[in-house]
């Protein structure tokens, strides 16, 4: 068995661990590779340093906890751009996990002086989707009794500034896909479509190239996918975070990720074989003088209109 | 090396690599740590589910917005399918939801998802990023055209429109690559940094 038979046959516990051992190192050991600006982020950060300084933008938490690494990192590094313009940002999340993601990113709001309540707040959880965005983009009040913290809502200097929708300068929705949750597509129909606030999308990976056809058509302002947007963002606001950390780790694994890809394929490629008739296996079997009988050699397959056998 | 002291912290990493160890083979501690994950899961989504209902139903009916029993009524509607006596009831509800989320979806969906995607494919042939959408468009669509026989000209069409949807598809495999790695650094990050503090 030579070099190549045996990575077509190698056990995939050894890949998980150097894959481990991949993300682990420079994690431990950053080596500080250089992250490139890509346009997508830059004409993002340009849009959001276009916006009125003192103005308020609606930011939407839909994403579950598998999804927390690729967003939140967006989440912080937009919200140090939007400090520094003093914008106010009012959080709202549809999954049930989404309002202790805004917690924990509005945190760092802190280190710029902002008040709860004045400048920003945690709406907390709405359920119900879309129908329910778009009953808050008319009359806040009408979905948001108690914010997440248990506070009258109407009492809240930053909610007295909002009636609807078209009060805030920019919407955006940090978004890991519509299960059970308000997806980008409801965004885009009540933001935009509904009250011509633009609307800026933080995606997972996975969901990058789909939605990258609303910012071509416009409809959409920007758009910043997973844990590569965040760490590009970072470096825009110079302000680093998990998303530069997580970089060099990222790079290193797909290193990895793409070696195996090319390996396994020159291994099979070199490995493979050129495919015998079972017909002509049969016939040149030594001592094989009588015809077999259908299903007398188990290397024989039924003859099938269409099949291999035709 | 300064390990973290905080319980949850201790929990959490412990149940990352609970999780991570089925990766080497099935066992009773990741079997463990998957049903812990399902019930918290459906746990914390009771108890937002429940502060929901409060802060915007109940509290304000309590306050006087009386109007918001009828949702409410209705809402409970829904749980008389698991009477088969009164189960007819509980598609009052499911209509009046289909019905909302259908008109409320239709409201945009024409303009953002039909016309302001093919206007976007409208493009000034000025670059070659032009072309490459507005070929591409037409060549994928040819690809779906199912009512007559494929000819000569539209095979090649039709096979040149496969490799564009290749080439997304190549894209959106590639982005889901790097957001499962992207998950998998964020629980090393949590183990390494956070629980074990190296």
């Amino acid at each position: 068995m030579d070099i190549f038979e045996k990575l077509q046959n190698l056990d995939k516990r050894v890949f998980y661990i150097l894959m481990a051992l991949a993300i682990a190192i420079p994690t431990i050991n950053p080596i500080g590779l250089p992250i490139d600006i890509t346009k997508p982020v830059k004409d993002t950060f340009d849009f959001v340093q276009s916006l009125p300084d003192g103005s308020q933008v609606l930011i939407g938490f839909d994403y579950e906890p598998g999804d927390e690494i690729d967003l939140s990192p967006i989440a912080e590094a937009i919200f140090h751009q939007l400090a520094s313009k003093s914008i106010k940002i009012v959080a709202l999340a549809s999954y049930p996990a989404g309002p202790t993601f805004a917690e924990e990113c509005l945190e760092v709001l802190e280190e710029y002086g902002y008040k709860y309540g004045e400048d920003y707040v945690n709406l907390g959880h709405y359920a119900g989707g879309e129908p329910t965005l778009a009953a808050f983009a008319n009359d806040p009040l009408s979905i948001f009794a108690r914010d997440w913290r248990g506070n009258d809502v109407s009492s809240l200097a930053i909610m007295k500034q909002v009636s609807s929708m078209k009060d805030f300068s920019m919407a955006m929705t940090l978004n890991d896909g519509p299960t059970g949750g308000t997806g980008t597509h409801e965004w885009v129909r009540q933001a935009v479509m509904a009250h011509g606030t633009p609307l800026i999308m933080g995606v997972t990976g996975v969901m990058a190239a789909s939605n990258q056809t609303y910012v071509q058509s416009g409809q959409c302002k920007g758009i910043l996918a997973g844990l590569r947007a965040a760490a590009e963002y970072e470096k825009l606001t110079g302000k680093k975070g998990t998303g530069t950390v997580g970089m060099d780790a990222q790079s290193i694994a797909h290193i990895l990720i793409v070696a195996f890809v090319v390996l396994g394929n020159i291994g099979m490629f070199v490995v493979r074989r050129p495919r015998v008739q079972p017909a002509s296996i049969s016939a040149s079997k030594p001592g094989s003088n009588s015809p077999s009988k259908p299903g007398s050699d188990p290397s024989s397959k039924p003859v099938t209109p269409g099949g291999e056998g035709k | 090396m300064k390990i973290s002291t905080e319980i949850g912290v201790w929990i959490g990493a412990l149940s990352a690599i609970g999780i991570y160890s089925v990766l080497i083979k099935d066992n009773p501690f990741y079997r463990m740590v998957e049903h812990i994950f399902v019930g918290a899961s459906a746990g914390i989504a009771v108890v937002v589910g429940l502060n929901t209902f409060n802060n915007t139903a109940w509290s304000p009916m309590v306050q006087g917005k009386y109007s918001l029993i009828i949702p409410m009524l209705t809402g409970l509607l829904l749980y008389t399918r698991y009477f088969q006596k009164f189960s007819w009831l509980n598609r009052i509800p499911l209509s009046f939801l289909m019905g909302t989320g259908a008109g409320v979806a239709m409201r945009g969906a024409v303009e953002s998802q039909i016309v302001g995607q093919i206007s976007a494919t409208m493009v000034n042939l000025n670059k070659l990023d032009s072309w490459i959408v507005f070929l591409g468009t037409g060549f994928s669509l040819s690809y779906f055209f199912l009512t007559y026989k494929t000819g000569k000209v539209t095979g090649y069409t039709s096979r040149i429109g496969r490799y564009f949807m290749m080439a997304a598809f190549g894209a959106a495999f590639g982005n889901t690559v790097m957001g499962r790695v992207s998950a998998a650094i964020g629980r090393f990050q949590f183990i390494l940094l956070k629980w074990l503090g190296l």
